[in-house]
């Protein structure tokens, strides 16, 4: 009788957990890696049901983007998308019928591992399918830049941006404090916290820093009471500024309760970050970590 | 303190139960309600008790129309017994009859040592002083009723109006409490009960309203003497009836 | 003459009981003050208590944690758990009903559902007052619907079938308003969060617009109490004992909606306190607890020792997360289940 409300719920929370996959690629996902199905001959109608691949078939140039014909959905939310408003108003944005995408007549899509199983299932025997599944970060986004240049037939050029990617990588790293004094941080994202194998975590090593939620032992995003964030103690503190202007965000995070009193709070040590260099799991994870590590080479008031 | 009918007309489903009735409650006396099934007896007490609006005429209690008393006012005037009380388990009898003092408590005091006492005695009066802390659920019907009945008493009301008081009760137990409405009435109470036993309606009785069930709303009222006669009863009932050494007899009319 | 004998040895009976009690919850409070992370001592908690009674500053990390985060927590989980666990007992009252709870019958889902519209159109920014107001609005409505609904049969089997589909329906108009915001991943983190039921970095703040609602709504609960006694009898006999029925249930919708709005609001859906609180506290009670003078208060204190409960344990598994509506939904779930045995084993 009463699982009603208890089933409801859990329905509700199953439904929400789904959409925060898709809608937040950086959630992080570890399984073990599928062979991309059949990776034979260029693809020549490209589909990608990821923010991710939105960005990386951008990045590729002129000549792969021509050859795009549907994009996720949220290609041009300014909030997850590093590359919104970019792609032309005239390919698709495919939304969750898998019948919009066969109509497009691709012959590759590319889907994250966390999409729905019912989606993937309805595709997988009608269309070349490229699952990526690693987005956790550096190492996973290297990974998937590989898968793709591959199945496009654009190795070259996603060899281009692997080089340029290292090569901006190892630039941050050279410009970082040395290892005993890089200051510890913490991404507080109201309740929600980074630890290890998360985007962030790479970032804020590139930067300079330790992720304290990481070292702490927290693996993947968590939710984390704000006692346990006090009493951690971060020297610096990253949010996010999500719709708000940036300095908003700032002097909302100082309002909340025992936050003000956080030592990187009184001393003003908060970065702020525009909302889709939190959430990218592509080449803009660098952006993150440059735009981190900037305040910390600022000579600073201590 | 009366309760009277004036030209009372109750309607159900487009037929009259009653109509056009006009009669007295008054202390002293037991006056019962009888008809045969579906003719209304228990939603004429309810239009009596002000908890449904008659159709037609109007109550009175003492000089104004009921609606014009307050709620607490009524219910310290007349206490109700309805036909079936569902009660929770675990419930002592002295709390279900303290139940009764409620109209004369005000919304956060408890009840204080007066209010002790009544429900003391109304337990007394109906003789189940013993049950006192016994939970309500286990009592036998016998003993419930008498439970049931204290609370009224513990009301105080002059006026207590029973629905069927008898029905659930083995003819011993249903015999010991028409005596006590009797003594009830003797001590200065008004009864007012609807009852299915024509002959302990006749006996125990001083006043009878029967109800005619032909959905025209047609009664008869008067000394049970007058109202409950062989005549009238075979009429209602679609029964033979018969005095024989003073009590009614029944037999069928179907042979 | 026994009750003359009787009565002060009563009202000892009761004194006594509710001073240890009370006694009992505020030093379970004060223990719970040291449970959790930045290994406090209650050497710490009394010092806190000594500095904050001279008006005083801690140093800044106990300040934040103790302080500005989990006083306010721990008084806010009392303060929602005898709110909620004084609506359940109301609403089992006026259902005439153990059954009954605002859980149950889809009032905290109503109320949830409210809230997150108004997440959803953005309007819980306009003020603190916003999402308490819906989701009050969104109890009654629920109630409103119950009395409409139910008004022509009282059975339980119906009450029950009829909370259910509108537990559904709630629950539906939920999901249906998360659907077309799919695409708002802050909003959809916020209800989640907020379904989840949290006590996590309420401050003074919160439990300020908290405490007023919460406070008028058990002590407008307590003044109803001989009506709710009234009740077990039926309510037309209540009627002709001087209960008002439509005010009645007016007054206690407008109680349930204000405890059980304001509670949901403030820490988000925290479900089947109200069902197994007043079982607790009626087991405690005995045979006393059919008197809602006492079953009232009784449910205030063992609603807010069960959530004190719930919400330490959650802290002393940081930084694992424990959501405590999950929790207690888990443990009402069950509770309702046995209960849901018993009711029908009972002889009737």
């Amino acid at each position: 009788m009463i699982p009603p409300a208890i089933r409801s719920l859990f329905d509700l929370l199953s439904r929400l957990v789904l959409a925060l996959s898709l809608s937040l690629s950086v959630v992080a996902c570890r399984g073990k890696p599928d062979e991309p199905a059949g990776a034979k001959g260029p693809a020549k109608r490209i589909a990608s049901r990821t923010v991710f691949a939105d960005e990386v078939l951008w990045a590729l140039g002129d000549e792969v983007q021509a050859r795009v014909v549907g994009l996720s959905p949220m290609a041009d939310d300014p909030r997850y998308s590093t590359v919104a408003g970019r792609w032309p108003a005239g390919t698709p944005r495919v939304g969750q019928n898998p019948e919009e995408l066969l109509a497009l007549a691709p012959d590759l899509v590319i889907v994250a591992s966390f999409s729905a199983p019912e989606y993937r299932a309805a595709i997988d025997d009608k269309v070349r399918v490229l699952v990526l599944d690693d987005f956790t970060g550096f190492a996973g986004y290297l990974t998937n830049l590989a898968q793709i240049g591959e199945a496009i037939g654009a190795s070259e050029e996603a060899g281009r941006m692997r080089d340029r990617f290292v090569a901006r990588r190892t630039e941050l790293e050279a410009a970082r404090p040395p290892v005993d004094q890089r200051p510890t941080v913490i991404a507080w994202d109201y309740g929600y916290v980074p630890g290890a194998h998360t985007s962030f975590d790479d970032a804020a090593t590139t930067a300079g820093f330790v992720n304290l939620a990481a070292r702490e032992g927290l693996d993947g995003h968590q939710r984390l009471d704000a006692e346990q964030l006090v009493a951690w103690d971060p020297a610096w503190i990253v949010v996010g500024c999500g719709e708000q202007p940036c300095a908003e965000a700032r002097t909302k995070l100082a309002a909340q309760p025992g936050l003000g009193k956080l030592a990187a709070v009184a001393s003003g040590r908060i970065i702020t970050i525009p909302a889709p260099y939190l959430a990218t799991t592509g080449e803009d994870m660098l952006e993150l970590a440059a735009r981190m590590q900037a305040p910390l080479l600022e000579p600073h008031a201590e | 303190m009366k309760l009277r009918a004036e030209g009372l007309g109750l309607r159900v489903a487009g037929r009259w139960l009653i109509r056009g009735c006009s009669f007295e409650l008054t202390p002293g006396t037991v006056s019962v309600i009888v008809g045969p099934n579906g003719s209304g007896k228990t939603t004429l007490l309810r239009a009596l008790l002000g908890l449904i609006q008659p159709d037609e005429g109007k109550v009175w209690l003492d000089g104004s129309p009921l609606a014009r008393h307050s709620l607490r006012a009524r219910a310290r005037a007349c206490a109700w017994l309805p036909q079936r009380t569902e009660l929770p388990w675990g419930m002592p009898a002295n709390e279900l009859v303290m139940l009764g003092r409620a109209p004369h408590l005000s919304a956060f005091a408890g009840p204080g040592r007066a209010d002790e006492l009544a429900v003391t005695a109304a337990l007394a009066r109906v003789e189940a002083s013993d049950l006192s802390v016994r939970d309500v659920r286990t009592l036998s019907g016998g003993e419930l009723q008498r439970v049931l009945l204290a609370r009224l008493l513990a009301t105080e009301a002059p006026l207590l109006l029973l629905d069927e008081p008898t029905t659930a009760l083995d003819v011993g137990h249903a015999l010991a409490l028409l005596e006590l409405t009797r003594e009830l009435a003797a001590a200065g109470h008004g009864v007012l009960m609807s009852l299915h036993e024509l002959e302990l309606a006749r006996r125990y009785g001083d006043q009878a309203l029967l109800l005619r069930g032909d959905d025209a709303g047609g009664y008869v009222l008067g000394s049970v003497n007058e109202v409950l006669t062989p005549a009238v009863i075979s009429e209602v009932f679609a029964v033979g009836a018969k005095i024989i050494a003073g009590e009614l007899r029944f037999h069928s009319t179907v042979t | 003459m026994p009750s003359s004998a009787t009565a002060p040895s009563k009202t000892w009976r009761w004194v006594l009981p509710w001073s240890v009690g009370a006694a009992a919850l505020a030093l379970a409070a004060a223990l719970a003050l040291t449970v959790g992370p930045g290994e406090f001592a209650l050497g710490d908690v009394l010092e806190l208590i000594a500095v904050k009674l001279r008006g005083g500053q801690l140093e800044p990390t106990a300040e934040a944690i103790l302080w500005e985060l989990r006083l306010p927590r721990i008084l806010l989980a009392l303060l929602v758990g005898a709110g909620l666990g004084c609506a359940g007992a109301v609403t089992q009252g006026l259902f005439r009903n153990p059954l009954a709870s605002p859980g149950v019958l889809g009032i905290s889902t109503g109320a949830a559902a409210a809230v997150i519209l108004g997440f959803a159109l953005g309007v819980d920014e306009q003020g603190l007052w916003v999402t308490p107001t819906l989701a009050g609005l969104g109890a009654l409505t629920m109630l409103a619907l119950l009395f409409g609904l139910t008004s022509r049969r009282q059975d339980l089997a119906y009450l029950l079938l009829t909370g259910v589909a509108l537990n559904a329906l709630a629950g539906a108009a939920s999901t249906v308003t998360l659907a077309m915001f799919l695409d708002r991943y802050a909003l959809a983190q916020k209800a989640m969060a907020w379904m989840m039921g949290s006590f996590d970095g309420r401050g003074f703040t919160q439990l300020g617009w908290a405490s007023g609602p919460i406070l008028i709504g058990m002590v407008a609960a307590w003044a109803l109490h001989r009506p709710l006694d009234l009740l077990v009898l039926g309510e037309e006999t209540a009627a002709t004992l001087g209960v008002d029925r439509g005010r009645l249930r007016l007054l206690a919708a407008l109680v349930v909606g204000l405890l059980v709005g304001t509670s949901t609001a403030a820490v988000g859906v925290i479900g089947f306190v109200g069902l197994v609180v007043p079982h607790v506290a009626r087991a405690l009670l005995g045979g006393a607890g059919h008197a809602h003078a006492r079953l009232l208060p009784a449910s205030m204190v063992v609603g807010a020792a069960l959530m004190l409960g719930v919400d330490t344990l959650g802290r002393a598994l940081t930084p694992m997360f424990l959501a405590p509506g999950a929790l207690t939904s888990l443990i009402g779930g069950v509770f309702f289940l046995w209960l849901l045995r018993r009711q029908t084993e009972e002889p009737t």
